[in-house]
């Protein structure tokens, strides 16, 4: 189910779970032995992977999702085990030939090898699981097989995106969600189950039918991402709209975006919240774009009157994202990203305990970028040089129970003296 | 059991042809729609003054490639575009934006370019960044899809000044070299002909 880039040090581990998965499930008995025309078995295995070379990439990660398990369940139970683990090996290095010649979908070697150790893996796992525990009812049999099969994907998968995660990121953000895999399994035993009808009442001629909701599946899977991905569109586009108005905002918007969902995560707020924060961070200063340039860009002090035209911006930014609804939880901290915990921010002057924490995330690393800039062109203010890192942070400090929360300040600078930059 | 397992098979596969089909589909022309109003407000709040029609070019657009009977996916591309089409618009320094002085020709038209630039660094928008790019000058160059919103966006500017009758008519007596295709498509979705006082209004 999962494609990643992994490392040396896995392939070792990988081949020596293959080994002992592989020798468990040959070891077992199968609870029933069936008599099967190798036609029956040759169906199952081509239906299986025709699913195969249907991959769909699942969201904004570099996971692609296939739905050939309901085939292999049932191959599972007609088949010794060997047939099921050859089958499967077989299946993904001709999938990844086929597509690779035909639809120039690009496998990397290391991830190919990866990839085919953990379907051996899972297939002898599940194949052992469903042999052991399972008895000679075909319904408990499959649905032994798949849970094994995906408990197996998603212990690779953690294993996977673990070691080759870069600092900083969380394993779980390449992984789907609970729900979407409850959903996801109990289909594929749906299915799984009419297979097993189909082949009971040796209706042969149907088994090429089930590749319709596998189809279906994946369309619907393809379209879920083409909505992810216009949100992520959105945000770029807004992003666009925001670096042709005001070139400042290069750089800054993604490195205060990259602090931002750090520090929310050491906060303790969830993964999915930390990555509202990571866009809400990006947008924050979206509302610039209603903002004269020459008033941002000004190489001295602003008077009154100018002040109080760029403080409208954070205003502007919320009612800029407003008609969006999947922008619906981030609209407030936008607003008040500018709000003080001692009352004095704007635009509501809000008081501490009004103020999302999200607001108060974006305040800080905002507020921070701000005096450090990055260094490059564009990337500092214009009236004033940049502050090294522990004098920004000394001012954080400062400001620390007035301007800023004082936990915020505490997890940002902990994020940054571990590296976090 | 059999019949169970069969039934359940059958609802699972329509429940997932119709979130395929009909929920996913209508969740996106939502979501598209949204963001465009979105990039409309940052326009509207950047130019307060821009006058900009927003949703009736929209409409409009969409009614006239209806009328000309382009195939619906173009239908849609131009109707995004129609939303996106002022989008560089931000790349106009703020204080030309706003000035008393009208904008130079060629202030105005470097919106278009650079609406079209941006609207090329989003994949999924890509293929309609020509719209974008000719969304202001008529290029009979191009086929009538693209020679749509420049008639449209000339129509609700004449109209804004001197009312929807004169637009038309100014547009069918050629005025601005305009696609008479496109500026019998608008009269069609406008109406069709004017009444007596109103012809004479225009010919005078």
């Amino acid at each position: 189910m999962a494609r990643s880039r992994p490392d040396a040090g896995i392939f070792g581990t990988l081949t020596v779970l293959a080994a002992v998965l592989v020798a468990g499930s040959l070891i077992v008995p199968r609870p029933v032995n069936l008599e099967m025309s190798p036609w029956v078995i040759g169906l199952l295995i081509a239906c299986a992977l025709l699913a195969e070379m249907m991959p769909v990439r699942l969201g904004q990660s570099a996971f692609r999702i296939t739905v050939a398990l309901p085939f292999l369940a049932v191959l599972a139970f007609l088949a010794p085990a060997w047939v099921v683990v050859s089958a499967e090996a077989a299946i993904q290095l001709v999938a990844a030939s086929l597509l690779t010649a035909f639809f120039r979908v690009r496998t990397q070697r290391p991830l190919l090898i990866a990839n085919l150790l953990m379907t051996v893996c899972m297939a002898a796992g599940a194949a052992w699981s469903a042999n052991a525990f399972a008895r000679t009812d075909p319904f408990t049999f499959i649905a032994v097989f798949e849970a094994a099969y995906i408990v197996l994907n998603l212990v690779g998968l953690a294993g996977l995106s673990r070691a080759t995660a870069r600092p900083g990121d969380r394993a779980s953000r390449a992984l789907p969600g609970l729900a979407f895999l409850a959903l996801l399994t109990a289909f594929q035993f749906t299915l799984a189950a009419g297979l097993m009808v189909v082949v009971w009442s040796s209706s042969w001629w149907a088994l090429p039918l089930a590749l319709y909701p596998v189809f279906l599946l994946r369309l619907a899977l393809a379209r879920r991402a083409a909505a992810e991905d216009q949100y992520h569109e959105t945000i770029v586009a807004l992003m666009l709209m925001l670096q042709r108005a005001h070139p400042y905002t290069h750089g800054h918007l993604e490195r205060v975006s990259r602090l931002a969902e750090r520090v929310a995560l050491r906060l303790g707020l969830g993964a999915k919240r930390a990555r509202m924060v990571r866009d809400a961070a990006i947008l924050h200063d979206v509302g610039k774009i209603a903002i004269d340039e020459r008033i941002l860009d000004k190489p001295a002090k602003l008077t009154t009157e100018e002040m109080d035209h760029v403080r409208k911006h954070s205003a502007f930014g919320a009612e800029i994202l407003a008609p969006c609804r999947h922008f619906r939880d981030m609209v407030p901290w936008i607003r008040h990203h500018h709000e003080r915990i001692d009352g004095n921010g704007y635009p509501d002057r809000l008081p501490d305990q009004k103020i999302p924490i999200e607001s108060k995330i974006i305040a800080v690393t905002d507020a921070f970028d701000a005096m450090v800039g990055s260094g490059a062109a564009g990337g500092r203010r214009t009236y004033r040089d940049p502050m090294d890192v522990p004098s920004a942070l000394a001012e954080l400090q400062a400001c620390s129970g007035t301007q800023f929360d004082s936990a915020v300040v505490s997890a940002f600078e902990e994020t940054v003296l571990e590296g976090g930059l | 059991m059999t019949l169970w397992i069969v039934a359940i098979c059958a609802a699972s596969t329509l429940v997932l042809w119709l979130y395929t089909h009909v929920y996913l589909p209508r969740l996106m022309a939502e979501r598209y729609k949204q963001s465009f109003r979105s990039f409309s407000k940052a326009i509207d709040l950047r130019w307060p003054g821009s006058g900009v029609q927003g949703e009736r070019v929209v409409q409009l657009a969409g009614a006239v490639a209806r009328q000309l009977r382009l195939p619906s996916r173009t239908r849609q591309d131009l109707e995004m575009a129609a939303w996106l089409q002022d989008i560089g618009l931000c790349a106009v320094p703020y204080q030309i934006l706003n000035s008393d002085q009208p904008m130079s020709a060629g202030e105005f038209d470097s919106h278009c370019e650079a609406g079209a630039a941006m609207i090329e660094q989003v994949p999924s928008l890509r293929h309609i960044a020509d719209y974008v790019r000719w969304h202001e000058k008529d290029n009979d160059a191009l086929g009538p899809a693209y020679r749509i919103l420049p008639a449209v966006n000339e129509f609700w500017k004449l109209a804004a000044e001197r009312g929807e009758p004169f637009a038309l008519e100014a547009m069918a007596l050629n005025r601005g070299g305009f696609e008479q295709a496109v500026v019998q498509a608008i009269r069609a979705e406008w109406g069709g002909d004017f009444s007596d006082a109103e012809r004479e209004l225009i010919e005078s």
